[in-house]
């Protein structure tokens, strides 16, 4: 029945779109009279002959002209693009069909549980890369998979599209010239922003309750970690990547903190991702080292790094201090965070103790 | 007198190279940095610290030689190209035939070739460059004109760079490849070691052999087609040697190290420069020069920024001014005649 009565206002905002473009049309050819335009196109190299010849006074009317010509023209292409009636704006948090954009909002929506489930109209393609998502496969595989393509986001009649700040502007530009309201993730630094995502996503979907409930367990089993690690020494570790560093701000640095890890880069002042060289991580000689890897994989990975030029002389490659994480989890802005966190910890608890 | 611009250029390399070996975190000294030479050598007896070690002897020293080792390999690619198609402005970047070893390269990547042995990017790479060479060739035919020349270049590298391109979008899916596409098309010299310096070291000395095995050959063809044919020289073996000899060079060092563009151009102009024309002298200065000039922006990348400065990205902020200077050079004497 939704989708009916989608299709009708479609229908119909198409007629007014294209009633408004022939308004437009008809304005446009209104204010540059159309056989002069047409015998100035026929004309070709004649052309810049009139127009040399034509008397200086005259020139600036016909730049006006053209000016003129170019302002309804673009005033018509603004117009049809603006033409559909603005949908009806939630009043409350009814949204019934909730496009999400991002891996973490796929993750979000798939934990409140069947009736926000039921909801969800589109996901992310890498929601089923197991190198990205921590729910590969979970979704069904009729549920489209949508990025960068906007047309195709808006042929399935949204009321929430979920993006974040990474997302193309075009994107939003576009969702918004069609009155689709969206809810934009913005940070992804660790706990506390899952958790104000969480109750964002949570809202907009009229599941409070489901959000507190997946915010309190999360909470609980961090907490849970923190009791193995209240006394014991923090060791110093960095996660290290394609040449890249995770310092402060990041998720890698709420995860080595839960899992009783002192994040070496994040001490040494630096913030957010910095590339770091084999040289300097070497010259660092962290005593952990955190890499992703992708199962089963990940004993092949700890062993390959601790054997390669330079990290094999570190304390980390010596002492059995190379740690590889599923990437999906280390990598995770969402719960995969406290998966990594709890793989992390068990880990550093079975590193020996320095003396 | 003739042989001293090449030991100066070598003197040159080698001071570029102990700079390079200083130049680094973890605070070693010209001391550390001796003893640790000298213990691998067996001149000293005390083990030195393992980081110490690892920083100069597993990483420092063979990305330096490294650097030298592929400096060497694009600037003798540079003369023999600028011989073999007598003209200035040829270079290897310049004519596509990077970015053609780059696609070849990138096709390994995308097909988990290099997984299977490390020879396979260098191997692909070089088949890449000998595709190109061998396709310009056949294009520009013996009439070789700068405009012809380059514009068949800009072409072949546009069509190169379009299909790397492609490639990227099919695998879109695949974040990793196309990361490390990217760092590797940039040009870079981390995280190489012994094993890469034992894939290039043989494949650059045979390529810079065979270049000087055909010097006198490209001496004569500097004197045209016909007065080199009249003078007994095999034109088509001379080309498909020198196809080989360049294919070899930019091959692996496309390979190994991504695209540094334009040591090529720079540095046989300054072999030219401090040791003429003649290829006997011009191919030797211009790897030794190469050596160095590429150790000495390695180097200066790691020394003065603070981040991670891909050596490729420098080598074409320097060569595109200056091919701009060279073009702009050859039209005021055309202009003048």
């Amino acid at each position: 029945m939704t989708m009916r009565g989608d299709e009708r206002r479609g229908e119909r905002g198409g007629e007014h779109r294209a009633r408004l473009r022939r308004r437009a049309s008809a304005a446009a050819a209104g204010d540059v009279p159309t056989t002069r335009s047409s015998g100035r196109a026929r004309a070709g190299d004649s052309l810049d002959v009139a127009a040399a010849t034509e008397p200086r006074e005259r020139r600036p009317r016909a730049r006006l002209r053209s000016l003129a010509g170019a302002l309804a023209l673009a005033c018509a292409t603004s117009l049809s693009a603006c033409a559909r009636p603005p949908a009806p704006r939630a009043e409350t948090n009814e949204h019934r069909r909730v496009a999400s954009q991002t891996v973490l909002s796929d993750e979000i929506l798939w934990a409140l549980g069947p009736e926000t489930q039921a909801r969800v109209i589109a996901v992310s393609p890498l929601v089923d890369d197991p190198r990205y998502s921590t729910i590969p496969g979970a979704w069904p595989p009729a549920l489209p998979r949508l990025a960068g393509s906007s047309e195709s986001l808006l042929a399935l009649a949204p009321d929430l599209v979920i993006i974040a700040s990474f997302t193309a502007p075009e994107t939003r530009v576009f969702l918004e010239a069609h009155h689709v309201e969206t809810l934009e993730l913005d940070a992804f630094t660790g706990f506390d922003d899952l958790w104000r995502h969480t109750r964002a996503i949570a809202a907009a979907v009229d599941a409070e309750a489901a959000g507190e409930a997946l915010i309190a367990g999360q909470e609980a089993r961090l907490a849970a970690l923190r009791r193995d690690h209240d006394r014991g020494r923090r060791p110093a570790a960095v996660s290290w990547g394609d040449g890249m560093i995770a310092a402060r701000d990041t998720s890698f640095d709420a995860i080595a903190g839960a899992a009783g890890l002192d994040n070496l880069a994040a001490a040494r002042g630096l913030v957010g991702h910095v590339p770091l060289t084999i040289e300097e991580l070497t010259a660092w000689d962290p005593e952990v080292i955190v890499i992703g890897c992708e199962p089963p994989g990940c004993e092949a990975a700890e062993r390959e790094l601790a054997g390669r030029p330079g990290i094999a002389a570190t304390r980390a490659a010596r002492e059995g201090g190379i740690i590889a994480l599923p990437a999906a989890a280390l990598a995770s802005t969402g719960e995969g965070m406290i998966v990594a966190a709890e793989l992390l910890s068990a880990r550093r608890l079975a590193l020996p103790e320095a003396p | 007198m003739s042989r001293l611009p090449l030991v100066l250029a070598l003197a040159a390399a080698l001071a570029a190279l102990a700079l390079a070996l200083l130049v680094g975190p973890g605070e070693l000294g010209p001391g550390d940095v001796a003893a640790i030479l000298g213990h691998h050598l067996g001149l000293v007896d005390a083990a030195p610290p393992p980081i110490a070690d690892a920083i100069i002897w597993e990483l420092r020293l063979p990305r330096a030689l490294l650097a030298a080792v592929i400096g060497a390999a694009l600037g003798g690619a540079g003369a023999i190209t600028q011989g073999l198609f007598r003209n200035p402005l040829a270079e290897p970047g310049v004519l596509g035939i990077s970015s053609g070893a780059a696609l070849f390269a990138v096709i390994g990547f995308a097909l988990g070739l290099d997984a299977a042995t490390p020879w396979a990017a260098a191997l692909l790479a070089a088949g890449g460059a000998t595709s190109v060479l061998l396709l310009l060739l056949a294009f520009v035919g013996a009439r070789i004109d700068v405009a012809t020349l380059l514009l068949s270049g800009v072409a072949v590298a546009a069509l190169a760079s379009a299909v790397t391109t492609l490639i990227l979008a099919l695998a879109s899916a695949r974040w990793d490849l196309g990361l490390r596409v990217i760092h590797w098309l940039m040009g870079s010299f981390e995280g190489r070691s012994w094993g890469h310096l034992a894939i290039a070291a043989p494949i650059v000395s045979l390529g810079l052999g065979l270049s000087l095995w055909i010097r006198r050959d490209l001496d004569v063809l500097f004197l045209g087609p016909e007065s080199a044919r009249s003078l007994g020289v095999d034109l088509r073996r001379l080309h498909l040697q020198a196809i080989a000899a360049i294919g070899l060079l930019v091959g692996v060092a496309t390979a190994l190290t991504g695209i540094i563009g334009f040591i090529g151009l720079i540095v046989p102009h300054l072999a030219r420069r401090l040791g003429g024309p003649g290829h006997r002298r011009l191919i030797p200065l211009s790897a030794a020069i190469g050596g160095g000039v590429l150790l000495l922006v390695d180097t200066g990348a790691r020394a003065f920024t603070s981040f991670v400065l891909p050596p490729g990205v420098i080598t074409s902020l320097l060569g595109a001014p200056f091919f701009l200077w060279i073009l702009w050079r050859q039209r005021v004497r055309v202009d003048g005649l």
